[in-house]
Protein backbone atom coordinates (compact mmCIF):
# COMPACT_ATOMS: atom_id res chain seq x y z
CA UNK A 1 0.00 0.00 0.00
CA UNK A 2 2.79 2.35 0.84
CA UNK A 3 4.76 1.23 -2.19
CA UNK A 4 4.49 4.59 -3.91
CA UNK A 5 5.76 6.31 -0.80
CA UNK A 6 8.86 4.16 -0.72
CA UNK A 7 9.40 4.76 -4.41
CA UNK A 8 9.09 8.50 -3.83
CA UNK A 9 11.52 8.12 -0.98
CA UNK A 10 14.16 6.72 -3.30
CA UNK A 11 17.10 9.13 -3.40
CA UNK A 12 17.95 8.10 -6.95
CA UNK A 13 14.47 8.92 -8.19
CA UNK A 14 14.57 12.27 -6.43
CA UNK A 15 17.97 13.04 -7.91
CA UNK A 16 16.96 12.05 -11.43
CA UNK A 17 13.67 13.91 -11.32
CA UNK A 18 15.18 17.11 -10.03
CA UNK A 19 18.03 17.11 -12.55
CA UNK A 20 15.70 18.16 -15.32
CA UNK A 21 13.34 20.15 -13.18
CA UNK A 22 15.81 22.32 -11.29
CA UNK A 23 16.93 24.68 -14.11
CA UNK A 24 13.33 25.51 -14.98
CA UNK A 25 12.41 26.11 -11.38
CA UNK A 26 15.44 28.35 -10.99
CA UNK A 27 14.58 30.42 -14.06
CA UNK A 28 10.94 30.86 -13.04
CA UNK A 29 12.01 31.73 -9.50
CA UNK A 30 14.43 34.44 -10.56
CA UNK A 31 11.91 35.84 -13.02
CA UNK A 32 9.20 36.07 -10.37
CA UNK A 33 11.56 37.55 -7.80
CA UNK A 34 13.01 40.19 -10.11
CA UNK A 35 9.61 41.25 -11.48
CA UNK A 36 8.05 41.35 -8.01
CA UNK A 37 10.90 43.21 -6.35
CA UNK A 38 11.38 45.81 -9.08
CA UNK A 39 7.63 46.35 -9.21
CA UNK A 40 7.35 46.59 -5.44
CA UNK A 41 10.35 48.88 -5.03
CA UNK A 42 9.66 51.29 -7.84
CA UNK A 43 6.23 50.98 -9.39
CA UNK A 44 3.79 50.84 -6.50
CA UNK A 45 2.45 54.18 -5.25
CA UNK A 46 3.71 55.04 -1.75
CA UNK A 47 1.44 54.27 1.18
CA UNK A 48 -0.44 57.37 2.31
CA UNK A 49 0.39 56.61 5.96
CA UNK A 50 3.79 54.98 5.91
CA UNK A 51 5.33 56.55 2.82
CA UNK A 52 7.95 54.43 1.10
CA UNK A 53 9.03 52.23 3.97
CA UNK A 54 6.06 49.90 3.41
CA UNK A 55 8.09 48.48 0.51
CA UNK A 56 9.88 46.39 3.13
CA UNK A 57 6.62 44.45 3.46
CA UNK A 58 7.24 42.81 0.09
CA UNK A 59 10.06 40.81 1.61
CA UNK A 60 9.04 40.86 5.25
CA UNK A 61 5.62 39.23 4.95
CA UNK A 62 6.61 36.35 2.63
CA UNK A 63 9.60 35.67 4.88
CA UNK A 64 7.41 35.43 7.98
CA UNK A 65 4.85 33.17 6.36
CA UNK A 66 7.63 31.21 4.69
CA UNK A 67 9.44 30.53 7.96
CA UNK A 68 6.32 28.96 9.44
CA UNK A 69 5.61 27.00 6.28
CA UNK A 70 9.15 25.68 6.25
CA UNK A 71 8.76 24.48 9.82
CA UNK A 72 5.55 22.69 8.88
CA UNK A 73 7.30 21.00 5.98
CA UNK A 74 10.27 20.06 8.13
CA UNK A 75 7.87 18.55 10.68
CA UNK A 76 6.18 16.43 7.99
CA UNK A 77 9.60 15.23 6.85
CA UNK A 78 10.61 14.47 10.44
CA UNK A 79 7.41 12.46 10.92
CA UNK A 80 8.03 10.51 7.72
CA UNK A 81 11.57 9.87 8.85
CA UNK A 82 10.46 8.63 12.26
CA UNK A 83 7.46 6.59 11.15
CA UNK A 84 8.56 5.02 7.87
CA UNK A 85 12.28 5.46 8.34
CA UNK A 86 12.63 7.20 4.97
CA UNK A 87 16.18 8.47 4.72
CA UNK A 88 15.35 10.99 2.00
CA UNK A 89 12.83 12.69 4.27
CA UNK A 90 15.60 13.32 6.76
CA UNK A 91 17.90 14.73 4.09
CA UNK A 92 15.12 17.14 3.11
CA UNK A 93 14.43 18.04 6.76
CA UNK A 94 18.11 18.78 7.25
CA UNK A 95 18.08 21.18 4.31
CA UNK A 96 14.88 22.78 5.61
CA UNK A 97 16.46 23.75 8.92
CA UNK A 98 19.10 26.07 7.49
CA UNK A 99 16.66 27.71 5.10
CA UNK A 100 13.96 28.04 7.75
CA UNK A 101 16.39 29.70 10.14
CA UNK A 102 17.39 32.12 7.39
CA UNK A 103 13.79 32.99 6.51
CA UNK A 104 13.01 33.44 10.19
CA UNK A 105 16.04 35.65 10.83
CA UNK A 106 15.30 37.72 7.74
CA UNK A 107 11.72 38.15 8.85
CA UNK A 108 12.98 39.50 12.17
CA UNK A 109 15.64 41.77 10.67
CA UNK A 110 13.38 43.25 8.00
CA UNK A 111 10.56 43.60 10.52
CA UNK A 112 12.89 45.40 12.87
CA UNK A 113 14.04 47.75 10.11
CA UNK A 114 10.42 48.38 9.23
CA UNK A 115 9.48 48.92 12.85
CA UNK A 116 11.89 51.80 13.40
CA UNK A 117 10.30 54.24 10.90
CA UNK A 118 6.70 53.11 11.56
CA UNK A 119 6.58 52.42 15.31
CA UNK A 120 9.64 54.43 16.29
CA UNK A 121 11.52 51.44 17.69
CA UNK A 122 13.52 48.54 16.33
CA UNK A 123 12.02 46.06 18.69
CA UNK A 124 8.82 45.74 20.68
CA UNK A 125 7.75 42.67 22.63
CA UNK A 126 4.80 42.20 20.37
CA UNK A 127 3.24 38.75 20.19
CA UNK A 128 4.14 38.15 16.56
CA UNK A 129 7.73 39.32 16.92
CA UNK A 130 8.23 37.29 20.06
CA UNK A 131 6.78 34.11 18.55
CA UNK A 132 8.98 34.57 15.50
CA UNK A 133 12.02 34.98 17.74
CA UNK A 134 11.16 31.77 19.55
CA UNK A 135 10.66 29.97 16.24
CA UNK A 136 14.18 31.05 15.33
CA UNK A 137 15.45 29.65 18.64
CA UNK A 138 13.77 26.33 17.88
CA UNK A 139 15.28 26.18 14.38
CA UNK A 140 18.71 26.86 15.88
CA UNK A 141 18.16 24.29 18.62
CA UNK A 142 17.31 21.63 16.03
CA UNK A 143 20.42 22.39 14.01
CA UNK A 144 22.57 22.45 17.16
CA UNK A 145 21.24 19.10 18.32
CA UNK A 146 21.86 17.48 14.97
CA UNK A 147 25.42 18.72 14.75
CA UNK A 148 26.19 17.73 18.35
CA UNK A 149 25.96 14.05 17.52
CA UNK A 150 28.99 12.22 16.15
CA UNK A 151 26.83 9.49 14.68
CA UNK A 152 24.88 10.94 11.80
CA UNK A 153 22.07 8.44 12.17
CA UNK A 154 21.47 9.25 15.84
CA UNK A 155 21.77 12.95 15.11
CA UNK A 156 19.06 12.89 12.49
CA UNK A 157 16.75 10.76 14.64
CA UNK A 158 17.24 13.12 17.59
CA UNK A 159 16.60 16.16 15.40
CA UNK A 160 13.40 14.54 14.14
CA UNK A 161 12.16 13.93 17.68
CA UNK A 162 12.90 17.52 18.64
CA UNK A 163 11.16 18.79 15.50
CA UNK A 164 8.03 16.84 16.39
CA UNK A 165 8.15 18.02 20.00
CA UNK A 166 8.33 21.53 18.55
CA UNK A 167 5.20 20.93 16.47
CA UNK A 168 3.20 20.25 19.61
CA UNK A 169 4.84 23.05 21.51
CA UNK A 170 4.99 25.90 19.00
CA UNK A 171 1.22 26.58 18.88
CA UNK A 172 1.15 26.59 22.69
CA UNK A 173 4.09 28.95 22.75
CA UNK A 174 2.32 31.18 20.26
CA UNK A 175 -0.88 31.35 22.31
CA UNK A 176 1.00 31.87 25.54
CA UNK A 177 2.87 34.76 23.98
CA UNK A 178 -0.35 36.27 22.61
CA UNK A 179 -1.92 36.08 26.05
CA UNK A 180 1.20 37.45 27.73
CA UNK A 181 1.29 40.30 25.24
CA UNK A 182 -2.30 41.33 25.88
CA UNK A 183 -1.52 41.33 29.60
CA UNK A 184 1.48 43.58 29.27
CA UNK A 185 0.92 45.64 26.17
CA UNK A 186 -2.61 46.90 26.42
CA UNK A 187 -3.67 48.16 23.04
CA UNK A 188 -1.23 47.17 20.38
CA UNK A 189 0.37 49.95 18.39
CA UNK A 190 0.11 47.80 15.31
CA UNK A 191 -2.83 49.78 14.00
CA UNK A 192 -1.20 50.18 10.62
CA UNK A 193 -1.63 46.66 9.27
CA UNK A 194 -4.87 47.18 7.39
CA UNK A 195 -3.95 44.71 4.67
CA UNK A 196 -7.47 44.03 3.50
CA UNK A 197 -8.00 47.63 2.48
CA UNK A 198 -5.07 47.52 0.07
CA UNK A 199 -5.94 47.75 -3.63
CA UNK A 200 -4.67 45.15 -6.11
CA UNK A 201 -1.85 47.36 -7.42
CA UNK A 202 -0.32 47.19 -3.92
CA UNK A 203 -0.60 43.49 -3.31
CA UNK A 204 0.04 42.10 -6.77
CA UNK A 205 3.84 42.52 -6.55
CA UNK A 206 3.64 40.73 -3.21
CA UNK A 207 2.05 37.83 -5.06
CA UNK A 208 5.06 37.67 -7.39
CA UNK A 209 7.60 37.96 -4.58
CA UNK A 210 5.71 35.43 -2.48
CA UNK A 211 5.66 32.85 -5.25
CA UNK A 212 9.26 33.72 -6.06
CA UNK A 213 10.36 33.09 -2.50
CA UNK A 214 8.50 29.79 -2.38
CA UNK A 215 10.29 28.87 -5.59
CA UNK A 216 13.58 30.07 -4.14
CA UNK A 217 13.06 27.94 -1.06
CA UNK A 218 12.39 24.85 -3.15
CA UNK A 219 15.30 25.35 -5.51
CA UNK A 220 17.72 25.92 -2.62
CA UNK A 221 16.18 22.95 -0.81
CA UNK A 222 16.56 20.71 -3.85
CA UNK A 223 20.16 21.77 -4.45
CA UNK A 224 21.07 21.14 -0.82
CA UNK A 225 19.25 17.83 -0.75
CA UNK A 226 20.99 16.69 -3.95
CA UNK A 227 24.33 17.35 -2.28
CA UNK A 228 23.27 15.36 0.75
CA UNK A 229 22.13 12.52 -1.51
CA UNK A 230 25.47 12.40 -3.33
CA UNK A 231 27.26 12.29 0.00
CA UNK A 232 25.03 9.68 1.62
CA UNK A 233 24.62 7.44 -1.40
CA UNK A 234 28.29 7.57 -2.33
CA UNK A 235 28.64 3.81 -2.00
CA UNK A 236 25.72 3.09 -4.33
CA UNK A 237 26.37 2.18 -7.92
CA UNK A 238 24.44 4.97 -9.56
CA UNK A 239 26.34 7.70 -7.75
CA UNK A 240 29.66 6.07 -8.58
CA UNK A 241 28.66 5.84 -12.24
CA UNK A 242 27.48 9.42 -12.21
CA UNK A 243 30.76 10.59 -10.78
CA UNK A 244 32.97 8.53 -13.09
CA UNK A 245 31.31 9.95 -16.17
CA UNK A 246 33.16 13.16 -16.80
CA UNK A 247 30.09 15.09 -17.86
CA UNK A 248 29.27 15.81 -14.24
CA UNK A 249 31.39 18.88 -13.65
CA UNK A 250 32.25 20.03 -10.17
CA UNK B 1 0.40 49.63 -16.66
CA UNK B 2 2.14 50.65 -13.42
CA UNK B 3 4.03 53.91 -13.47
CA UNK B 4 7.52 54.46 -12.02
CA UNK B 5 6.72 56.33 -8.83
CA UNK B 6 9.91 58.34 -8.41
CA UNK B 7 10.97 61.50 -10.20
CA UNK B 8 14.69 60.72 -10.36
CA UNK B 9 17.22 58.07 -9.45
CA UNK B 10 18.24 60.09 -6.39
CA UNK B 11 14.61 60.25 -5.34
CA UNK B 12 14.35 56.48 -5.77
CA UNK B 13 17.48 55.89 -3.72
CA UNK B 14 16.33 58.15 -0.89
CA UNK B 15 13.01 56.23 -0.54
CA UNK B 16 11.16 59.20 0.87
CA UNK B 17 13.75 59.61 3.63
CA UNK B 18 13.63 55.98 4.75
CA UNK B 19 16.56 54.90 2.59
CA UNK B 20 18.47 53.35 5.49
CA UNK B 21 15.57 51.13 6.50
CA UNK B 22 14.31 50.11 3.06
CA UNK B 23 17.71 49.53 1.50
CA UNK B 24 19.02 48.05 4.74
CA UNK B 25 16.24 45.48 4.75
CA UNK B 26 16.76 44.71 1.07
CA UNK B 27 20.53 44.48 1.59
CA UNK B 28 20.12 41.89 4.35
CA UNK B 29 17.71 40.06 2.11
CA UNK B 30 20.06 40.16 -0.88
CA UNK B 31 23.08 39.00 1.11
CA UNK B 32 21.18 36.04 2.57
CA UNK B 33 19.73 35.04 -0.77
CA UNK B 34 23.14 35.25 -2.45
CA UNK B 35 24.57 33.12 0.33
CA UNK B 36 21.90 30.52 -0.29
CA UNK B 37 22.66 30.62 -4.01
CA UNK B 38 26.41 30.26 -3.57
CA UNK B 39 26.56 27.90 -0.62
CA UNK B 40 24.92 24.81 -2.18
CA UNK B 41 27.26 25.18 -5.16
CA UNK B 42 30.32 25.21 -2.93
CA UNK B 43 28.92 22.32 -0.96
CA UNK B 44 28.35 20.37 -4.17
CA UNK B 45 31.93 20.92 -5.32
CA UNK B 46 33.20 19.77 -1.93
CA UNK B 47 30.99 16.67 -1.92
CA UNK B 48 31.93 15.65 -5.47
CA UNK B 49 35.62 16.12 -4.75
CA UNK B 50 35.33 14.08 -1.56
CA UNK B 51 33.37 11.24 -3.12
CA UNK B 52 35.71 11.07 -6.14
CA UNK B 53 38.73 10.99 -3.86
CA UNK B 54 37.22 8.11 -1.91
CA UNK B 55 36.40 6.22 -5.09
CA UNK B 56 40.00 6.56 -6.26
CA UNK B 57 41.28 5.42 -2.90
CA UNK B 58 39.00 2.39 -2.99
CA UNK B 59 40.17 1.42 -6.48
CA UNK B 60 43.82 1.31 -5.46
CA UNK C 1 18.08 -3.01 42.35
CA UNK C 2 14.78 -4.84 42.45
CA UNK C 3 14.26 -5.22 38.73
CA UNK C 4 16.44 -8.13 37.78
CA UNK C 5 15.79 -10.37 34.82
CA UNK C 6 14.78 -13.36 36.91
CA UNK C 7 11.75 -11.58 38.29
CA UNK C 8 9.85 -10.82 35.13
CA UNK C 9 6.63 -11.92 36.74
CA UNK C 10 6.67 -8.76 38.81
CA UNK C 11 3.37 -6.93 38.33
CA UNK C 12 3.28 -3.52 36.72
CA UNK C 13 2.28 -1.78 39.94
CA UNK C 14 5.01 -3.41 41.96
CA UNK C 15 7.62 -2.71 39.34
CA UNK C 16 6.58 0.93 39.16
CA UNK C 17 6.85 1.18 42.93
CA UNK C 18 10.28 -0.40 42.68
CA UNK C 19 11.32 2.12 40.03
CA UNK C 20 10.15 4.99 42.20
CA UNK C 21 11.94 3.60 45.21
CA UNK C 22 15.10 3.07 43.24
CA UNK C 23 14.94 6.56 41.76
CA UNK C 24 14.51 8.13 45.19
CA UNK C 25 17.33 6.04 46.62
CA UNK C 26 19.72 6.98 43.84
CA UNK C 27 19.09 10.68 44.27
CA UNK C 28 19.23 10.47 48.06
CA UNK C 29 22.60 8.77 47.85
CA UNK C 30 24.10 11.74 46.02
CA UNK C 31 22.86 14.74 48.02
CA UNK C 32 24.75 17.07 45.71
CA UNK C 33 22.19 16.43 43.01
CA UNK C 34 19.48 17.74 45.32
CA UNK C 35 21.37 20.50 47.05
CA UNK C 36 23.28 22.04 44.16
CA UNK C 37 20.27 23.11 42.06
CA UNK C 38 18.71 24.56 45.22
CA UNK C 39 21.90 26.45 45.98
CA UNK C 40 21.96 27.71 42.43
CA UNK C 41 18.36 28.84 42.87
CA UNK C 42 19.09 30.78 46.05
CA UNK C 43 22.33 32.30 44.82
CA UNK C 44 21.00 33.31 41.42
CA UNK C 45 17.91 34.95 42.91
CA UNK C 46 20.02 36.88 45.40
CA UNK C 47 22.14 38.24 42.56
CA UNK C 48 19.26 40.30 41.20
CA UNK C 49 19.08 42.82 44.07
CA UNK C 50 22.87 43.05 43.92
CA UNK C 51 22.96 43.56 40.19
CA UNK C 52 19.90 45.79 40.11
CA UNK C 53 18.55 47.82 42.98
CA UNK C 54 17.76 46.85 46.54
CA UNK C 55 14.66 48.99 47.08
CA UNK C 56 11.52 47.03 47.83
CA UNK C 57 9.40 48.65 45.13
CA UNK C 58 11.67 47.73 42.25
CA UNK C 59 12.24 44.26 43.65
CA UNK C 60 8.56 43.46 44.10
CA UNK C 61 8.01 44.44 40.48
CA UNK C 62 10.48 41.89 39.15
CA UNK C 63 10.10 39.28 41.92
CA UNK C 64 7.76 36.92 40.08
CA UNK C 65 9.76 37.02 36.87
CA UNK C 66 13.08 36.52 38.68
CA UNK C 67 11.78 33.61 40.74
CA UNK C 68 10.19 31.90 37.75
CA UNK C 69 13.16 32.30 35.43
CA UNK C 70 15.60 31.16 38.09
CA UNK C 71 13.39 28.22 39.04
CA UNK C 72 13.26 27.23 35.37
CA UNK C 73 17.06 27.33 35.13
CA UNK C 74 17.45 25.45 38.41
CA UNK C 75 15.09 22.70 37.27
CA UNK C 76 17.06 22.40 34.08
CA UNK C 77 20.35 22.12 35.93
CA UNK C 78 18.87 19.42 38.14
CA UNK C 79 17.92 17.33 35.09
CA UNK C 80 21.53 16.34 34.55
CA UNK C 81 21.23 13.67 37.24
CA UNK C 82 18.05 12.14 35.81
CA UNK C 83 19.50 9.82 33.16
CA UNK C 84 23.25 10.38 33.35
CA UNK C 85 24.24 7.71 35.86
CA UNK C 86 21.67 5.26 34.48
CA UNK C 87 23.13 5.77 31.05
CA UNK C 88 26.67 5.24 32.23
CA UNK C 89 26.03 2.06 34.22
CA UNK C 90 23.79 0.53 31.56
CA UNK C 91 20.60 0.37 33.61
CA UNK C 92 18.94 2.72 31.14
CA UNK C 93 19.34 0.05 28.49
CA UNK C 94 17.81 -2.45 30.89
CA UNK C 95 14.88 -0.13 31.41
CA UNK C 96 14.31 0.13 27.66
CA UNK C 97 14.51 -3.64 27.29
CA UNK C 98 12.32 -4.45 30.27
CA UNK C 99 8.92 -5.98 29.58
CA UNK C 100 7.19 -3.38 31.77
CA UNK C 101 5.49 -0.47 30.03
CA UNK C 102 8.17 2.11 29.37
CA UNK C 103 5.71 4.99 29.39
CA UNK C 104 4.80 4.59 33.07
CA UNK C 105 8.34 3.84 34.09
CA UNK C 106 9.57 7.06 32.62
CA UNK C 107 6.70 8.95 34.19
CA UNK C 108 7.47 7.49 37.59
CA UNK C 109 11.14 8.17 37.15
CA UNK C 110 10.53 11.83 36.40
CA UNK C 111 8.02 12.01 39.25
CA UNK C 112 10.60 10.64 41.68
CA UNK C 113 13.10 13.16 40.40
CA UNK C 114 10.59 15.95 40.86
CA UNK C 115 9.77 14.87 44.42
CA UNK C 116 13.39 15.34 45.44
CA UNK C 117 14.41 18.32 43.30
CA UNK C 118 11.29 20.20 42.21
CA UNK C 119 9.32 20.01 45.41
CA UNK C 120 12.12 21.32 47.67
CA UNK C 121 12.53 24.16 45.23
CA UNK C 122 8.86 25.08 45.59
CA UNK C 123 9.11 24.83 49.37
CA UNK C 124 12.12 27.11 49.41
CA UNK C 125 10.37 29.76 47.33
CA UNK C 126 8.51 31.66 50.10
CA UNK C 127 11.84 32.61 51.67
CA UNK C 128 13.11 34.01 48.39
CA UNK C 129 9.79 35.72 47.71
CA UNK C 130 10.09 37.43 51.06
CA UNK C 131 13.64 38.55 50.28
CA UNK C 132 12.38 40.03 47.01
CA UNK C 133 9.58 41.88 48.84
CA UNK C 134 6.79 40.09 47.00
CA UNK C 135 3.41 41.41 48.21
CA UNK C 136 1.56 39.05 50.54
CA UNK C 137 -1.37 38.26 48.26
CA UNK C 138 0.96 36.97 45.54
CA UNK C 139 2.42 34.09 47.60
CA UNK C 140 -0.35 31.60 46.89
CA UNK C 141 -0.48 32.09 43.12
CA UNK C 142 3.32 31.90 43.01
CA UNK C 143 3.46 28.66 44.98
CA UNK C 144 0.49 27.09 43.23
CA UNK C 145 1.98 28.06 39.87
CA UNK C 146 5.34 26.53 40.76
CA UNK C 147 3.65 23.43 42.11
CA UNK C 148 1.82 22.94 38.80
CA UNK C 149 4.65 24.24 36.63
CA UNK C 150 7.78 22.52 37.94
CA UNK C 151 6.59 18.98 37.07
CA UNK C 152 5.90 20.23 33.55
CA UNK C 153 9.36 21.75 33.41
CA UNK C 154 10.80 18.50 34.71
CA UNK C 155 9.10 16.54 31.95
CA UNK C 156 10.16 18.97 29.23
CA UNK C 157 13.66 18.95 30.65
CA UNK C 158 13.60 15.17 30.62
CA UNK C 159 12.94 15.25 26.86
CA UNK C 160 15.97 17.48 26.39
CA UNK C 161 18.06 15.35 28.72
CA UNK C 162 17.00 12.16 26.94
CA UNK C 163 18.05 13.70 23.63
CA UNK C 164 21.47 14.73 24.92
CA UNK C 165 22.36 12.02 27.42
CA UNK C 166 24.44 10.16 24.84
CA UNK C 167 26.60 13.20 24.18
CA UNK C 168 29.82 13.87 26.00
CA UNK C 169 29.02 17.50 26.76
CA UNK C 170 25.37 18.36 26.96
CA UNK C 171 25.06 21.26 29.41
CA UNK C 172 24.66 24.28 27.14
CA UNK C 173 22.91 22.31 24.41
CA UNK C 174 20.32 21.15 26.94
CA UNK C 175 19.58 24.80 27.73
CA UNK C 176 19.27 25.67 24.04
CA UNK C 177 16.82 22.81 23.48
CA UNK C 178 14.71 23.14 26.58
CA UNK C 179 14.42 26.85 27.28
CA UNK C 180 12.35 27.79 24.20
CA UNK C 181 9.98 24.90 24.89
CA UNK C 182 9.53 25.99 28.50
CA UNK C 183 8.24 29.44 27.61
CA UNK C 184 4.49 28.71 28.02
CA UNK C 185 4.99 27.51 31.59
CA UNK C 186 7.04 30.57 32.37
CA UNK C 187 4.50 32.92 30.80
CA UNK C 188 1.45 31.48 32.51
CA UNK C 189 3.24 30.87 35.80
CA UNK C 190 4.54 34.38 36.30
CA UNK C 191 1.31 35.62 34.72
CA UNK C 192 -0.57 34.15 37.67
CA UNK C 193 1.37 36.43 39.99
CA UNK C 194 0.98 39.46 37.73
CA UNK C 195 -2.80 39.07 37.41
CA UNK C 196 -3.10 38.72 41.17
CA UNK C 197 -1.13 41.90 41.65
CA UNK C 198 -3.45 43.58 39.15
CA UNK C 199 -6.38 42.52 41.31
CA UNK C 200 -7.72 39.85 38.95
CA UNK C 201 -8.45 36.19 39.72
CA UNK C 202 -5.67 33.74 38.88
CA UNK C 203 -7.76 30.57 38.74
CA UNK C 204 -8.07 30.59 34.94
CA UNK C 205 -4.31 30.67 34.51
CA UNK C 206 -3.89 27.97 37.13
CA UNK C 207 -6.25 25.87 35.03
CA UNK C 208 -4.12 26.54 31.95
CA UNK C 209 -1.00 25.46 33.84
CA UNK C 210 -2.87 22.37 34.98
CA UNK C 211 -3.86 21.65 31.38
CA UNK C 212 -0.25 22.03 30.30
CA UNK C 213 0.76 19.61 33.04
CA UNK C 214 -1.83 17.04 31.95
CA UNK C 215 -0.79 17.41 28.34
CA UNK C 216 2.90 17.09 29.15
CA UNK C 217 2.28 14.09 31.40
CA UNK C 218 0.41 12.35 28.60
CA UNK C 219 2.75 13.22 25.72
CA UNK C 220 6.24 13.81 27.11
CA UNK C 221 6.94 10.18 28.11
CA UNK C 222 6.46 9.18 24.47
CA UNK C 223 9.05 11.71 23.36
CA UNK C 224 11.37 10.79 26.23
CA UNK C 225 11.10 7.12 25.28
CA UNK C 226 11.81 7.79 21.62
CA UNK C 227 14.74 10.02 22.51
CA UNK C 228 16.22 7.48 24.94
CA UNK C 229 16.09 4.75 22.31
CA UNK C 230 18.13 6.99 20.03
CA UNK C 231 20.62 7.90 22.74
CA UNK C 232 21.16 4.34 23.90
CA UNK C 233 21.85 2.95 20.43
Amino acid sequence: MWQWLYRLGSPKLFYDMTTGFLPWLTIVTYFLLIVGLVWGLGFVPPDYQMGDNFRIAYIHIPMSVGAMGIYAMMACMAAMHMIWNIKLADLVARSCAALGATYCALSLVTGSLWGKPTWGTYWIWDARLTSMLILLFVFIAIMALRSAYDSENSGSKAASVLTLVGVVNLPIIHYSVVWWNTLHQGDSILGVSSQSANPPEVWSPAFFVGLGLIGFFFQALIRRTRNEILLHERRSQWVQQLLTSKQLQE
Amino acid sequence: MPQFQFDSLGDFLSMGGDAFFVWGAYAFFAVSMIWHIIQPGMQRRKVIRLVRARMQRDQQ
Amino acid sequence: MNLSGSRQTLGTGASLAATLQRELLIILRSPGDIVNPLMFYVIAVSLFPLGGQADAEWLSGIAAGVIWVTALLAVMLSMESLFRSDYEDGSLEQLLLSPQPLYFHLLVKVLGHWLLTGLPLVLLTPVLAMMLALPGEAYWPLLLGLLLGTPTLNLIGAIGMALTVGLKRSGVLLAVLVLPLSIPVLVFGSGMVQTTLNGLPYTGLAAVLGALLVMTVSLAPLAIGAALRISVN
